[in-house]
């Protein structure tokens, strides 16, 4: 799949939906079976996770990059 | 570059135990671009280039033994052991910059990497380090040739010397991109961690109370779920 | 009539398998191709291979299996690190950064990288992927099934019974009590790593004396009927996520070992460590025994599979052989998480209502090597090239003379071990070879064996015990009484035997060739890779392999490569 076909406004639009979906089911997964209790906090940690979803996808050893420091 | 790299040299080697862990670095940094070149010797089109890849890849392949050992008779001077194995993760850059960008990317890398390595061998030879001064040498060499081999092949794809130069331009704006996005990350993650401490530090204890009383986590509980289920 | 791809990943060794109208068409752990050793990413590389060796295009899929559900994971992750407050302050930002910044989003991920629907992902329980793996692919139609690993969700041990098509639960244990952690937690302790180092405390373990059992008894204890649960507070699993250990175990066992400092057994604190290992798997044996009997005991069955990380001790697997009232095992090759994704296939296949998928008869499930591009990028290298109809008669002879051989032909292998697809051979009878190899191209621990293969009807002879359902896969170990096979043969005089059939030809028609010139159909078997590398996947790594390491000779399906002429 090339980049371009990755980034197009519609391919956007339904990874969006994918994700929504993904937090739907899982509020659902926590508003049962005796789980409620965890449910203020996955809220706040889905929050947080914009962070990181937006920065991920690095190695963490560069290649042809020696570190001066 | 060059004159941050002089101007840092002399300060950063002498940090005790950094520079054992500095070589452990960059013989990963080795490692990291030996996978990088497997991919491409796997992935071109060209037979040629494939052989010159894996020439490439096996030349990082030494360096990376090289760097690892002195590192290690470093630690194990100072009375410690080494790191183990020089072990590396990969991003996928033939995949994702194809072969031209991929060239561009390499050979600046290999230009910095020479270019380093000069100050460095100079480093250790005024301090009378013969040892690492030849490490650093004998690796400069090879950094050259890599460094001719990947411009010829950019002149070669791109058709001429001035689109090989546009490819340089846009690889160094990409890296300049992806260094930012490394930065990024790195503070990001900060964030994530300092956030995370608070939620956890509010949220927890009364949910960890919470949890305690409400789940079947009793020996009783935990045995009676292997007996039957 | 369905075709199901299978995924394991994002915690070590990530997989795909496809299963097609019931058939093991392909299944590709992601390292082999990535080069990045037990590299975790979801495994999008060896999904499209097994989708391109299948000639199928990602949208004929009728289902992704995923082999984990991702949110029983975070709920017991955020469980277990909450219930341990303020303890696991550090380890928390942490956790919550791999579970949100990754996990959660897998099966979006997968639909949205291959191409599929999304509402075709689905996923299955961690455990179930497992024993899956396992039943589905024996020789037997009725089993019990052990999973034991360090955690799914949050199950660590599950007994089952498998019966045709069905898989139902009986018993588990559930995290934090696990033998995968007591494992893993010591064998950081004695200085390896997690996930990867469990293998040398198992050869350590042959040198020492289990001298340790009071102190290991505080770990772990252990009912008869085979549930156990350990003294967490010796553990730093909770608190501290990569040591696995707490203080509390140092101040039992002593000084941790630091880690990759030089092995010397002849000294009395190496020795301790070695005692230590010896009393670890001890007490692994002796609790999976113990779980195994129990498991037979509720099945009634004559026949046992195992699956999950632990399952990939040999020697444990070897006792269990004999002394669990079973009369037969099955371990498949990809024991540990990789197997998952073989697991998740065959359940989504089951479920769409394809057939079980026949005895698993060969590992040989990955990408095929190419000849033609072998000889024509070694002819580029400047090496030698010679293509003969008779280059196992060559390899034998090679071998025989002291030479080190590497073989590289067919599809690559399904699990950890090279089971002659991508191996290295030499000569087990000479000490040499093994010095050689162990110097110039492993790099191991001096306590590391090296495993034999044998052509299985020759296999009795020298292996008493081989062959069973298990020494195909090289999943268990046999007693190895002539000492004349010093190279293969581990200190404890057993050896990791492979039996080989006409399923394997190459390495079949290389012992037949054995056998012919030495009298003796066994050759040491060792996999196809540098130190601390994955093993080789296609001819170009082969290649790559030559130009860096001081082999004698690289054999390509029927093609020789050498550096020199001659």
């Amino acid at each position: 799949m090339s980049a371009a076909a990755r980034t197009r406004p519609s391919a956007i639009r339904s990874r969006l939906g994918n994700r929504l979906r993904t937090i739907g089911r899982l509020l659902a997964h926590f508003a049962t079976r005796q789980k409620w209790f965890l449910l203020p906090l996955v809220l706040v940690l889905l929050v947080s996770a914009v962070l990181l979803v937006a920065t991920s996808g690095l190695s963490y050893v560069a290649p042809f990059v020696y570190s001066i420091f | 570059m060059t004159t941050l790299v002089r101007l840092v040299t002399p300060l950063v080697w002498r940090v005790p135990g950094h520079g054992a862990r500095k070589l452990f670095g960059f013989a990963r940094a080795e490692q990291g671009s030996r996978i990088d070149l497997l991919q491409a010797a796997r992935l071109t089109t060209s037979l040629g280039r494939r052989a010159q890849y894996l020439r490439h890849a096996a030349d990082e392949t030494r360096h990376a033994a090289l760097f690892a050992r002195r590192s290690t008779e470093l630690r194990t001077d100072a009375g410690k052991a080494g790191y183990g194995p020089p072990i590396a993760d990969t991003e996928d850059l033939f995949e994702r910059l194809g072969e031209v960008r991929f060239l561009a990317f390499v050979h600046r890398g290999e230009a910095r990497g020479r270019r380093q390595f000069e100050v460095y061998a100079q480093h250790f030879a005024s301090r009378g380090d013969v040892r690492t001064e030849q490490l650093f040498r004998g690796i400069l060499a090879d950094e050259a040739r890599h460094e001719d081999y990947t411009r010829t092949l950019l002149v070669e794809l791109t058709g001429s010397e001035e689109a090989a130069r546009t490819e340089l331009r846009r690889a160094a704006l990409w890296e300049a991109w992806r260094t930012w996005r490394r930065a990024g990350r790195a503070i990001a993650g900060l964030v994530f961690a300092l956030a995370m401490s608070v939620v956890y530090l509010v949220a927890a204890p009364p949910t960890a109370l919470v949890s305690r009383l409400g789940r079947g986590r009793t020996r009783r509980q935990r045995r009676q779920r292997y007996l039957s289920l | 009539m369905s075709a199901v791809l299978g995924i394991s990943g994002t915690y070590h060794d990530a997989a795909a398998a496809l299963v097609v109208d019931g058939h093991v068409v392909a299944a590709i752990q992601e390292e082999r191709l990535s080069r990045h050793k037990n590299d975790p990413r979801l495994p999008f590389h060896a999904a499209e291979a097994c989708l391109a060796y299948a000639g199928l295009a990602a949208a004929a899929l009728d289902r992704v299996v995923f082999y984990e559900q991702p949110f029983d994971k975070l709920e017991r992750v955020l469980v277990s690190t909450l219930e341990v407050f303020p303890r696991s302050l550090r380890q928390f930002p942490r956790a919550m950064a791999s579970q949100l910044g990754d996990k959660l989003w897998v099966m979006d991920q997968l639909a949205e990288r291959l191409g599929v629907d999304r509402a075709k992902v689905t996923a299955v329980e961690h455990h179930r992927a497992h024993a899956a793996s396992a039943l589905f692919v024996s020789p037997y139609e009725r089993a019990a099934v052990l999973t034991v690993d360090g955690v799914g969700e949050s199950v660590s041990t599950g007994l089952w019974r498998g019966d045709g098509r069905e898989l139902t639960p009986l018993g588990r244990i559930e995290y934090p009590h696990s033998l995968g952690l007591l494992y893993a937690g010591l064998t950081a302790y004695l200085g390896f790593e997690v996930n990867e180092g469990e293998y040398k405390v198992m050869g350590l373990a042959a040198y020492g004396e289990p001298r340790f059992r009071d102190e290991l008894a505080k770990l772990i204890r252990v009912e008869p009927d085979g549930w156990f649960e350990l003294d967490l507070s010796y553990f730093g699993k909770l608190a501290n996520a990569d040591l696995g250990f707490g203080p509390k175990l140092e101040g039992l066992l002593g000084p941790r070992r630091p880690p990759y400092a030089p092995w010397d057994l002849s000294t009395e604190r190496d020795q301790r460590y070695a005692d230590i290992a010896a009393t670890l798997q001890l007490v692994t044996e002796e609790t999976l025994l113990a779980l195994a009997r129990e498991a037979q005991r509720r099945t009634g069955f004559d026949a046992l599979c195992l699956a999950g990380g632990v399952a990939l001790n040999a020697v444990a697997n070897a006792r269990l052989a004999k002394e669990a009232g079973f009369r037969r095992v099955f371990v498949q090759p990809a024991a540990g998480d990789a197997g998952g994704a073989l697991g998740a296939a065959i359940l989504g296949a089951l479920e769409l209502g394809d057939p079980r998928p026949g005895p698993l008869t060969t590992a040989a499930l990955g990408l095929p090597a190419d000849a033609a591009a072998a000889m024509a990028l070694a002819g580029e290298l400047g090496f030698s090239v010679k293509r003969s109809d008779d280059i196992h008669t060559v390899i034998a002879e090679r071998i025989t003379r002291g030479e080190i051989i590497a073989l590289c032909t067919g599809r690559f292998e399904w699990g950890p071990r090279a089971l002659g697809q991508r191996s290295i051979l030499a000569d087990p009878r000479d000490p040499d070879s093994r010095e050689r190899l162990n110097r110039a191209i492993k790099r191991r621990e001096p306590f590391r064996p090296f495993a034999p293969a044998v052509l299985a009807d020759a296999a009795a002879r020298y292996f008493p015990g081989a062959p069973d359902d298990m020494t195909p896969f090289m999943t268990t170990v046999c007693p190895c009484p002539d000492q004349a096979f010093a190279a293969v043969r581990h200190v404890d005089g057993t050896a990791r035997v492979q039996t080989v059939t006409t399923a394997t030809p190459a390495l079949y028609a290389i012992l037949e060739a054995m056998r012919a010139q030495s009298g003796h159909p066994v050759v040491l078997n060792t996999s196809f890779n540098g130190a601390g590398e994955p093993i080789i996947a296609s001819e170009v790594d082969a290649l790559a392999f030559l130009l860096s390491h001081p082999i004698d000779g690289l054999v390509v399906d029927d093609v020789l490569i050498t550096k020199r002429p001659g």
